[in-house]
């Protein structure tokens, strides 16, 4: 039998994380519904996001930085103008996943908590820099996700491609996007609509330092961080040198060969949309 | 379409909407493994599980009497729950009875089904080897059906031939993914009377055979057909009907089974198949020869598989002038899922091959693909390569149509694309084309009963099941033409075999023509009887005629509505029945009987547009022509040739059922693609075409098994490359590329 609790306050949220260290949470149920239909997920208490007040607000913070609540859910992100205006990128990701009916209620830190099936809002995030902010018993804080395994968003350098550990009781509160307005955005499927990529290419531009970040997702269960220096000049038929040591998936949508291919591909791609942007 | 508000908004109701005062809810356990033999079922812990009220297993059908009882379509060898073995994985062994749907599949994750696995056959080829071990004891080589037709002498013709063509192609199984799953509420309102509500295409035939599997007369079963959620072949005859309806009887409760997504892979697929053909032309490419062989995959039950090989059989060679033609068709068993009807029966399969390699032949030649095909196709009183005689051939019409739009004629030049500016350097267009045909099921009968009401109405009887396709819609047209009365005055009576008279199968593009002659019979009678009223009148009338909804008498000056003289007469309600069969001609040369009574014709013009660096295959333009005899209802027809089109996108592009070790590796939409919206063509045009008799053809799959050859061969003329495996992968495509670039550059080499 599941029991979903919905509290109203983020105190009462921390204060339930300690009380109930095992609670899950639950967002738009994208996840978690086809998870517990198919046996993955046993019946439980849920903490449901959607009751916590302001947790789906999109503002600038005091740094400028873009601040999504977790409880944003996907369609209402890709048609905020502040996010249209700062992150681009993101909604480009954000509208390439699924379906309208899965947009509407799949929430941004539902995908983060989970690492979602679908690699487009990870990769977009991971590109721009984001930072996951969460809550747990005693703190909050905001963590970079280039750190291991945090929040399951960002695997770098590639060797270290590695599951995250069991994380301790906490609660995706919100992400922080620096602004970028220099960007492109890749995918590869077999479908050519509503389906799961193989293969997801975000590249931004780091307005301060002009450097470009590049992430790459689909090859492993998590997103792959690729720095320029990484990214050989006109980039060749595979990244081999590069991919070597990464176990790429290969399951019946693609093979690691092909995903191998693909990201070369599309990463040369999106450098040169990038590079047209800054013509342009 | 009537319905599509209520559809869209839900409101339709469905059989899985069925409740019944002390309905149980089913759960099935189904096998995990292909192949082996039930030592025991273990169900002690699941009927100690809360809510579960009985678990049903063969035993109980044994005990019943029932273990030599099968069923199927005209091969009967399906168990009603699997008795001493299981022949394929999914294959169900035990139904829970719980009081919810949750409690039932609690209770059936608790039953331990103790099973000695065998060596399953998951290979045709391993399934028709010589020695190989048997899916069913009596069936000879594992085969379920085999057709073999020739004429002509094929020696001879090899000798003559100026070219020689030859290859293989495969198509993997696949699944129609309707949107409403297969869903069957039973109940026995007395032991010996059985009432169901179900998702089948084919209430009268099911009826019947519930009746014989269960023992009883003719009239003690009952089946209802709310609309169904789609059906595309999937849920033609019984499938789980004899389950449910025998596990109500035991628990002597109403049950409700509705299949969850996943239990749709294992419940029905399309055949997987290869085929072979070798051809041989002379030097303007005109057929001297063409010979065929079909090998496909019936899976662990014949279901529908023995009407595949004729089927397909009749349709590989194509709708071409072929003096000396053999086919070979046969259907196997083996411990995959069983197959079935699946639209576009046994044709997509076969037409995948056969026009691509009717391209391969014209730019093998340096012959227009179009014109090759204008050369070489039946015109009336030719025979086709399956012997049947050419009645009514539009094939050519259909090519024309088809292409015309892009060549601006019969003449000019529709294979070079237009230039879109804003095409990536990376992608490449090319245009193709495919011509198909395909046989209707015959003989094949369908009654109707036409009946008048004194509110001044029609009411239609029939078994026809409105699954989304538009039948209500054509029934009512076809009504209105015959009875001369509006359409909003028709009501068409869902199908209950208890009401609606035999009718048998909504499927193989048939309903709409079997309508159109059943209802005019009918009309004809229901007219004569309202004349005859007319002369009942206080005044009689003397010479009536019954037109336009109204009986007319010149010589009494008598003009009244048909529900006006029914009041007049005290009459609440006149009925009229009367049936259609769908007879094959006899070849008056031959004396034989014709393979159908009417051979569907279509045909799809294709661009697609490549990306050469990822492969992924975008069907940007479709061009469709359809016969259609005469258009009953212009918006269903469209729909219908523009559903075919995407309904064909699937197999070419995406869908592939794999099955690794007899399992489905797709259980979810999530893996298992279906055209999206998104998908869908640019453009996307489609004709029906009409002729000048006023006789409906069917349409229904007329263009589905053109689109994949059709886009085959868009893929050819795009890159230069042949694919000779569905479905057209983009990882395909890129090797495909990579084998060519490949060979090019050896070939430079050398």
């Amino acid at each position: 039998m599941n029991e979903i609790l919905a509290p109203r306050r983020l105190s009462d949220v921390i204060d339930l994380l300690e009380r109930e260290p095992s609670i899950r949470a639950i967002g738009g149920g994208t996840t978690v519904v086809p998870d517990m239909r198919a046996g993955r997920l046993r019946a439980g208490r849920w903490l449901s996001t959607g009751s916590i007040d302001g947790l789906d607000a999109i503002r600038l913070d005091r740094n400028g930085m873009l601040r999504i609540g977790a409880a944003a859910t996907f369609a209402n992100i890709a048609k905020d103008g502040l996010v249209v205006l700062a992150a681009g990128l993101l909604v480009e990701a954000l509208r390439a996943i699924a379906s309208p009916a899965l947009r509407n209620v799949a929430t941004i830190g539902g995908s983060i908590a989970v690492a979602a099936s679908s690699p487009d809002p990870a990769t977009a995030l991971v590109a721009l820099g984001a930072r996951v902010e969460l809550v747990a018993p005693g703190r909050r804080r905001a963590s970079g996700v280039d750190e291991r395994g945090e929040a399951r968003l960002i695997v770098h350098p590639i060797e270290a491609v590695t599951a995250p550990e069991t994380p301790p009781p906490r609660l995706v509160t919100a992400v922080l996007i620096p602004t970028s307005a220099d960007w492109a955005y890749e995918r590869a499927t077999v479908r050519g609509a509503n389906d799961r990529p193989i293969v997801t290419v975000a590249v931004a531009r780091d307005p301060t330092t002009r450097r470009r970040r590049i992430a790459l997702g689909g090859l492993v269960g998590g997103v792959i961080l690729l720095s320029d220096a990484e990214v050989p000049e006109g980039v060749g038929d595979d990244l081999d040198d590069v991919l070597r040591a990464v176990p790429v998936v290969d399951d019946d949508r693609a093979t690691p060969n092909y995903r191998r291919r693909m990201a070369a591909v599309l990463i040369r791609r999106a450098i040169a949309r990038l590079g047209r942007a800054a013509l342009d | 379409m009537i319905d599509a508000r209520d559809r869209v908004l839900g409101r339709t109701s469905r059989t899985a909407d069925v409740r019944l005062p002390g309905m149980l809810e089913a759960a099935l356990v189904r096998s995990a493994v292909p192949s082996g033999r039930i030592i025991g079922v273990d169900t002690d812990a699941a009927l100690r599980s809360p809510g579960v009220v009985a678990v049903v297993t063969g035993n109980d059908v044994a005990a019943a009497g029932l273990e030599e009882i099968e069923f199927g379509t005209i091969i009967q060898d399906q168990p009603i729950l699997a008795l001493d073995r299981v022949r394929h994985v999914g294959e169900p062994i035990a139904v829970v009875l719980a009081e919810r749907r949750a409690d039932a599949e609690r209770g059936a994750a608790l039953v331990v089904p103790h099973i000695d696995v065998t060596p399953a056959l998951l290979d045709m080829a391993d399934a028709l080897a010589d020695g190989a071990a048997l899916v069913h004891p009596g069936r000879p080589h594992n085969v379920i059906a085999r057709w073999a037709f020739s004429q002509g002498a094929i020696d001879a013709a090899r000798r003559t031939a100026a070219h020689h063509f030859a290859g293989r192609w495969t198509s993997p199984a696949a699944q129609v993914v309707s949107l409403e799953t297969h869903a069957v509420v039973a109940h026995w309102p007395t032991p010996d009377r059985l009432e169901l509500w179900s998702t089948t295409q084919s209430p009268s035939r099911t009826a019947i055979e519930l009746g014989r599997i269960l023992g009883l007369t003719a009239d003690a079963v009952r089946l209802h057909v709310p609309p169904l959620g789609g059906a595309f072949g999937g849920k033609n005859h019984a499938k789980l009907e004899p389950l449910v309806a025998f596990a109500s009887r035991v628990a002597g409760r109403p049950v409700r089974h509705v299949n969850r997504r996943e239990d749709e892979f294992v419940t029905i697929t399309k055949h997987a198949a290869s085929v072979e053909i070798e051809s041989g032309t002379d030097a303007e490419g005109r057929f001297v020869y063409r010979t065929a062989r079909i090998v496909a995959d019936g899976g662990a039950y014949a279901n529908s598989s023995s009407v595949i090989p004729k089927a397909s059989g009749g349709a590989v060679l194509g709708p071409y002038r072929v003096p000396a033609a053999s086919v070979d068709a046969v259907v196997v068993y083996t411990n995959h899922p069983p197959a079935g009807s699946f639209r576009g029966l046994g044709v997509s399969q076969v037409a995948w091959a056969s026009e691509q390699q009717v391209d391969e032949i014209a730019v093998e030649l340096g012959i227009d693909p179009r014109e090759l095909r204008h050369r070489n196709l039946v015109r009336d009183g030719d025979r086709l390569p399956n012997g049947d005689l050419a009645a009514h051939p539009h094939w050519d019409a259909c090519l024309d149509a088809a292409t015309g739009g892009w060549s601006g004629g019969v003449d000019g030049d529709w294979r070079t694309p237009r230039i879109h500016a804003d095409d990536p350097p990376w992608v490449r267009r090319g245009r193709g084309v495919a011509v198909t045909m395909k046989a209707t099921m015959a003989p094949s009968r369908t009654d109707v009963e036409l009946a008048a009401t004194s509110s001044g109405r029609i009411i239609v009887r029939t078994s026809a099941v409105e699954m989304g396709q538009g039948a209500r819609s054509a029934i009512r047209i076809l009504a209105r033409e015959a009875m001369g009365v509006d359409v909003d005055r028709v009501d068409v009576v869902d199908p209950d075999t208890a009401v609606t008279p035999f009718d048998a199968t909504t499927s193989s593009s048939r309903t709409t023509v079997q309508h159109h002659h059943a209802i005019e019979r009918a009309a004809r009678a229901l007219r004569e009887r309202l004349e005859t009223l007319a002369r009942d009148l206080p005044t009689p009338a003397v010479d009536p005629v019954c037109a336009e909804g109204r009986v007319r008498d010149p010589a009494t000056g008598l003009d009244i509505g048909f529900g006006d003289l029914m009041a007049a007469v005290g009459t609440t309600q006149v009925a009229a029945s009367a049936s259609y069969v769908n007879e094959p001609p006899r070849d008056p040369e031959t004396g034989l009987t014709g393979l159908t009574s009417d051979w569907h014709q279509g045909a799809v013009a294709v661009e697609v547009a490549v990306d050469v660096e990822t492969g992924c295959v975008r069907v940007s333009d479709v061009r469709g022509a359809a016969w259609a005899g005469r258009v009953v209802d212009p918006v269903a027809a469209r729909l219908q040739n523009e559903g075919n089109v995407v309904f064909g996108m699937g197999p070419s592009l995406f869908e592939d059922l794999a099955l690794a070790d007899g399992h489905p590796r797709s259980t979810s939409l999530r893996d298992y693609r279906i055209p999206a919206i998104g998908d869908l063509p640019e453009r996307l045009v489609t004709v029906a075409l009409e002729g000048e008799d006023g006789e409906p053809a069917g349409l229904g799959e007329s263009l589905i098994p053109a689109v994949a050859p059709a886009v085959g061969n868009a893929l050819a003329a795009a890159l230069g490359i042949r694919l000779r495996d569905l479905p057209m992968t983009p990882e395909r495509v890129l090797q495909a590329l990579d084998d060519r670039i490949g060979r090019a550059g050896r070939d430079e080499r050398s």
